[in-house]
């Protein structure tokens, strides 16, 4: 792997250059929280942060897109290449796209998705200050994990240590040559110093395999009725959920056009699978918590040797009403 | 070029059919006469556009050479489907899903047991079944509320001459009825069928399956020779919109035909 550092000072160099093209970074919106943004001002984005609140998903499957648009002509569908680059990412996001590519690439090919996708270029952004509801390290990543980026910088003082990554990262840093050195072994120590400090200070801990494998039997647990009786079906836990993919499709009409739009859907919804005649497979929020809980730890390991949860923590940060996914999976895995 | 896996393409509607109180057949024809393929079993998700997309099994058997499916108004977009008049266009994609394991069924007897609406994908079987002659005997126990509630009666008593057992019957006692009265898993038992290198498939609202398998079991069938076809809501097709799961398989592209043996194995939310 090739390594450079970069000096902090010539970070806004390198973001403005990176403005020639669609650059993605977190940014502090209206409401003052920290989301992906398109940058208009390097001086802008935003750098201590715990996480984005939503997550990468939200760039490469947006909550709301155009599928395709109809009139007496036919069917047209939108462009969705993008050729940017998404800078900031955490790890733990950087990981779920690999879950999230595996599901749209899988038998059919959802373009949509895949074409988004693979026009961005990635940079991540290590972790040195987890939140308190990272608990990434569960899963065998980390906070300095790297798989899934071209380029990761990891804060070690006055400067930030470069791992490249792909050769979309190494085209990257050769045409900014200018801005990258040669790390030292004095970079190299402080580097292992910030991982291990940082990997010190996730505070949160499950034996995920553990529970997964208790998941078999733990179907009919009393679990699911208790812990779910506080989740108030709001769907913000899959909404900002990085590896939640579920969606629905709907028509919109607009003038003589018709619009079929994809938007973010989730299982915490009894509308979900409610049929027309008034059946629902999944009628109350005992199922639906418990499915979601299963294709996360049980059916996508099945199905794509993944498990559906990265660690970041948000469903933990955001439920209005404390449904506590760690405390579940703990009570799994000592069932 | 870009492939669109979400993307229907046109269909004229060719001929409309009422055949029952709230049911309409749609015949329906390709641009340029393309014949589709497909298997008795599988599924075509159906657009109306700006109404929205709705799975529907197929009404025919691919070996006839006209395409239909045969819709019961429940919702949203069929409602918007039985408004419409011959010569307007639907659009469709597919065909999705498995479809009934027709070769393995090979040199056996067919016995379908359907009620109301259940009955398209089992008319595309028995058509599949007659026309491909390698199958042994076929039965059909098929019933629904009403005499106006049965689809296609008067085709399927012409079918007792080219040799299928056909068996109808109405939940209640109407005048100028000669047939079974009561519900289909009784006329089941009654007729009783043989298990004896049999397949049994069914398809019908969800009671009526329960009582139906309760009852094939009765006369000796096993998990293995059970078959149904079962309804989900649906919005993809193909296995990433992630409704109609049942633990980790989808019923859109691992289904909908699923052996009483493989769904035993899995959690009971169907």
């Amino acid at each position: 792997m090739i390594t450079k550092v970069m000096e902090k000072k010539k970070l806004q160099k390198f973001l403005s250059n990176l403005c020639n093209q669609k650059l993605f970074a977190p940014l502090k919106d209206e409401e003052g929280k920290i989301n992906f943004g398109l940058v208009k001002d390097p001086a802008e984005v935003v750098l201590e942060f715990a996480n984005v609140l939503k997550p990468v998903k939200s760039l490469l499957f947006p909550q709301t897109e155009t599928i395709f648009e109809a009139d007496e002509q036919g069917i047209h569908h939108p462009e969705v290449s993008e050729n940017g680059v998404i800078f900031g990412l955490r790890p733990c996001d950087a990981k779920s796209v690999r879950l999230l590519r595996k599901v749209f690439e899988k038998d059919y090919k959802d373009n949509y998705f895949l074409q988004r996708e693979g026009s961005y270029l990635k940079i991540g952004l290590a972790c040195t200050v987890p939140g308190e509801n990272c608990f990434c390290t569960s899963f065998g990543q980390g906070p300095f994990f790297n798989e899934g980026l071209d380029l990761l910088l990891a804060d070690i003082g006055e400067k930030y240590y470069v791992e490249v990554l792909s050769e979309k990262g190494k085209k990257l840093v050769e045409e900014n040559s200018e801005l990258f050195l040669e790390p030292t072994e004095a970079d190299m120590e402080l580097r292992q110093i910030a991982q291990a400090n940082a990997e010190g200070k996730i505070g949160r801990e499950v034996n995920v395999k553990r529970a997964s494998e208790k998941l078999g039997q733990a179907y009919d647990n009393a679990l699911w009725d208790e812990t779910s009786k506080i989740c108030i079906g709001c769907g913000i836990c899959a909404y900002l959920c990085p590896t939640c993919h579920c969606f629905d499709m709907t028509d919109e009409k607009v003038a003589s056009r018709t619009r079929r739009i994809r938007t973010w859907d989730t299982c915490m919804f009894s509308y979900f699978t409610l049929q027309a005649s008034g059946h629902n497979p999944r009628p109350t929020k005992k199922e639906r918590l418990r499915n979601r809980v299963y294709h996360k730890f049980k059916y996508l390991l099945e199905n794509f040797d993944e498990i559906g949860c990265v660690g970041c923590g948000r469903c933990l940060e955001n439920c209005p009403s404390g449904v506590n996914l760690i405390e579940i999976l703990s009570r799994v895995a000592e069932s | 070029m870009t492939e669109y896996i979400y993307s229907p393409k046109p269909a004229k509607i060719k001929k409309i059919r009422q055949e029952a109180p709230d049911t309409k057949s749609f015949e329906l024809e390709f641009e340029g006469k393309e014949k589709l393929t497909y298997l008795p079993g599988q599924y075509l998700m159906l657009s109306v556009l700006g109404e929205g997309e709705f799975p529907v099994t197929f009404f025919t058997s691919p070996t006839e050479d006209r395409l239909e499916v045969c819709v019961k108004r429940m919702g949203k977009v069929t409602t918007a489907l039985h408004r419409l008049e011959p010569g307007e266009t639907v659009w469709v994609r597919g065909p999705y899903g498995n479809g009934f394991p027709v070769e393995e069924w090979s040199g056996k007897r067919l016995v379908l047991v359907g009620g109301g609406i259940g009955l398209p994908p089992l008319r595309s079987l028995l058509y599949y079944a007659l026309d491909r002659q390698k199958y042994k005997e076929i039965s059909l126990v098929y019933g629904a509320r009403s005499i106006a509630d049965l689809i296609r009666e008067e085709e399927l008593v012409k079918l007792r001459s080219r040799g299928v057992k056909v068996d109808l019957s109405i939940d209640k006692e109407e005048d100028g009825w000669n047939e079974f009265v009561g519900f289909v898993p009784d006329n089941l038992l009654r007729v009783s069928p043989s298990p004896e290198n049999s397949i049994a498939v069914t398809c019908g609202p969800p009671i009526m399956i329960k009582y139906v398998i309760q009852n094939l079991q009765k006369l000796g069938f096993e998990a293995g020779q059970i078959f149904m076809t079962l309804e989900m809501k649906m919005k993809c097709g193909l296995g990433k919109c992630g409704r109609c799961n049942i633990g980790g398989i989808y019923v859109c592209k691992d289904g909908p035909v699923f052996s009483y043996q493989r769904l035993k194995s899995l959690p009971p939310e169907f």
